[in-house]
């Protein structure tokens, strides 16, 4: 209305226009007929102008302002499946994935109109509802502020489906429902066929994710699912990555460990790296260098390695590769060689035995105690026991 | 408006028309009138009641005819100079400054004379200079020169004066002259004038014709009077080819009618044939019937219009 008022306002109060004298109007009024501008239809006209231009200016108010009609309206149900996987952390034109996910999300919100729901997912392993139905995109918008993508897999199978349930089974539209025209008003009771689109409000599944897990995404037919790749354009590919880790105890060495690795190049090009393997103490959290290897690997191409070593107290290994790519989270890998503690061992003896001792000393994880009073075995019921006496008596798991 | 510099430039082309003419531009023109005069005319058959003075006895001694002698009587050269006073003619463009210099200033340099540079004038101005170059050169060649001013009525008129001494009265009349708001009307114009009883003679016209009706009327009964009309049509550029677009408010000037219009391109080129059909119409008139015709813009220099006129020959008999 206030687009109108200006409008009218140029129409009543008309510019001044140029005046200019001139020496007759002899050849002017033969141009223009000036009976014909003051007759009936130049005026209708005049006023049939104003008239369409506020019928313009109005079509134009209302289109803009997108009321609310109460009848024949339906309210648009958004599920929003956000990607919050390790992948979505590769930085594309200086935002990560995941920030161009939150703007696409946010978009998405802006664009709600009054009466529509929307429901937050997280599509990072273990998907979860982030925020339920709501119509209040503020409270969505709060969540995706808070939210920061995880060091973990995705999980986007899993998030669809919770998506659906929320969804629900009566908004699924598509060809495999059954009788999708069938319906049942609920408030009435009444088995009634109605158009879809008259009773089943429009409900949609968007997903927000790089796919990186996945070649073809997979696609729930029963629902409407829109699917944006992010970011938008090829994402580059310069990234190498370890894509296994894994350590474990020797069967043969006491303390020895191994560990395997594997670095995959998923660049286009040959890349060069340098692999540095690290063993922290648990304790002290002093690091020793285990192993540095320097990669040259094409396109595609797996490096994989064991890589055994030995230490007593274990403690975390970390496997990193250094300059750091696209992605920095699977530039590290850690994993735990678990300790191996010493056996205490009571070497009970009438007379000191160096050759006893220094059998004892070489065995690894034994931690021998020499004395030569019997009695202290009875305070010591929990350790095992070797009794010496010229020979090797016995032995007891328990000293009784 | 006639400073020295403009009387300069009449001497000038006072001094160029007899030059050009042998001083038969306007005036020492005999009258086609027998009587009185000291020039032999011709002879005629003696009718009872002659003057017997005027026979000749030689013819009647030889030959025994009675014949009568006529003489060629020299009377003065009546020039009456119609000056349009209507206020159509005071109208002055806006942009009219800056082209009339540069064009005046084009075509003097053209032709090597160094000459004043045209001040900004209007229709009127223009034509009273023009009206006072060509009583200049009326007076110089010892004619009888009258100014009649006019718009719907005789406004102002300078009776005819002889000599060249009388530049100065007749310059001072017409910077006395002013544009009154009456509608042009020649007809009743000529009919007023006639009604004095003036001698024959030329009528210059310098108007700007705008009267399309009316001019012809007028001219009609200034030749039907036996007088010799010859016409200076004089418009501005901007008459010729506007400049006009866009909506705008025209007001007549001598009327005050306003007309309120959308002037585009397209109607300005139909107001250009418009013009120049009536300029035609204007010129197809007076060759008809063998009057002569000037066409002046007022973007060009007075003497410029004079040249021209002493070129064509259209005002010298």
């Amino acid at each position: 209305m206030l687009i109108a008022i200006p409008i009218i306002a140029l129409y009543i109060v008309r510019p001044r226009l140029r005046r200019r004298n001139v020496s007759s109007l002899l050849f002017w009024d033969q141009l223009f007929d000036q009976k014909r501008q003051v007759s009936w239809w130049r005026r209708l006209r005049h006023w049939l102008s104003l008239l369409l231009q506020l019928v313009f200016v109005g079509l134009l108010g209302f289109a803009l302002l997108d009321p609310l009609l109460s009848e024949g309206r339906t309210s648009n149900r958004t599920v929003i499946v956000i990607d919050d996987s390790a992948s979505m952390k590769v930085e594309a034109g200086g935002q990560t994935r995941f920030d161009l996910a939150i703007l696409k999300a946010k978009k998405v919100l802006s664009s709600m109109r009054a009466g529509d729901q929307v429901a937050l997912v997280a599509g990072g392993k273990p998907a979860s509802v982030v925020t339920g139905w709501t119509d209040f995109p503020p409270l969505v918008e709060d969540a995706l502020n808070e939210m920061s993508p995880r060091s973990t897999p995705t999980d986007l199978g899993t998030a669809r489906k919770i998506a659906a349930d929320l969804v629900g089974r009566e908004n699924r539209i598509g060809s495999n429902a059954q009788n999708p025209r069938e319906r049942i008003a609920p408030k009435k009771g009444v088995r009634t066929l109605y158009p879809k689109r008259d009773l089943t409000p429009f409900s949609r599944i968007l997903t927000l994710s790089d796919f990186a897990a996945e070649q073809d995404p997979d696609v729930d037919t029963e629902l409407s699912v829109d699917i944006q790749v992010i970011p938008d354009s090829a994402p580059e590919s310069s990234n190498v990555g370890i894509i296994q880790f894994t350590a474990r105890r020797s069967f043969a060495d006491p303390i020895g460990y191994s560990c395997l690795i594997k670095v995959l190049n998923a660049s286009d090009q040959t890349t060069e790296r340098r692999l540095t393997l690290t063993l922290a103490n648990p304790e002290t959290g002093e690091e020793e260098l285990v192993d540095v290897v320097n990669l040259k690997l094409q396109p595609e191409e797996t490096f994989e390695r064991v890589f055994e070593s030995s230490s007593q107290t274990g403690g975390r290994l970390t496997a990193i590769l250094d300059s750091s790519d696209l992605l920095s989270d699977d530039d590290t890998a850690t994993s735990w060689v678990i300790p191996r503690p010493p056996v205490p061992v009571i070497a009970v003896a009438d007379e000191p035995n160096v050759y006893l001792e220094s059998v004892l000393d070489a065995v690894p994880l034994v931690q021998a105690t020499f004395t030569d009073a019997p009695l202290r075995m009875l305070f010591l019921p929990f350790y095992f026991s070797m009794c010496f006496s010229g020979k090797v008596q016995t032995v007891h798991p328990f000293p009784f | 408006m006639f400073d020295s510099q403009f009387l300069q430039r009449l001497e000038y082309l006072s001094l160029l028309s007899r030059q050009v003419f042998g001083g038969q531009l306007l005036a020492q023109r005999r009258t086609k009138q027998t009587g009185g005069g000291v020039e032999f005319a011709d002879h005629r058959e003696y009718v009872a009641g002659d003057d017997l003075r005027m026979l000749d006895w030689k013819v009647f001694a030889r030959h025994g005819d009675l014949l009568l002698k006529r003489f060629q009587e020299e009377e003065d050269l009546h020039v009456y100079l119609f000056l349009d006073c209507s206020v159509s003619m005071w109208l002055r463009e806006e942009n009219q400054n800056e082209s009339n210099t540069k064009k005046a200033l084009n075509s003097r340099s053209s032709r090597g004379v160094e000459k004043a540079r045209p001040k900004t004038i209007n229709k009127f101005d223009f034509a009273r200079q023009i009206t006072a170059a060509l009583a200049y050169i009326a007076l110089a060649d010892l004619d009888r020169v009258a100014i009649i001013g006019y718009s719907k009525e005789i406004s102002q008129m300078l009776p005819p004066t002889r000599g060249k001494n009388r530049i100065l009265s007749l310059l001072q009349f017409l910077e006395t002259l002013e544009t009154d708001g009456d509608r042009t009307d020649l007809p009743s114009v000529v009919d007023q004038f006639i009604a004095r009883g003036p001698r024959r003679g030329l009528a210059v016209v310098l108007s700007d014709f705008l009267d399309q009706e009316g001019y012809r009327r007028g001219l009609d009964r200034l030749r039907h009077h036996r007088f010799e009309p010859h016409v200076v049509q004089i418009h501005t550029p901007e008459e010729a080819k506007p400049t006009l677009l866009g909506d705008i408010e025209l007001i007549e000037s001598e009327t005050g009618e306003h007309r309120k219009m959308t002037i585009t391109e397209r109607k300005l080129r139909e107001y250009e044939n418009l013009f120049e059909q009536f300029c035609e119409t204007l010129q197809q008139y007076c060759r008809t019937y063998g009057l002569s015709y000037i066409r002046a813009s007022n973007d060009i220099g007075f003497d410029d219009v004079l040249l021209k006129m002493m070129r064509t020959a259209g005002v010298v008999a």
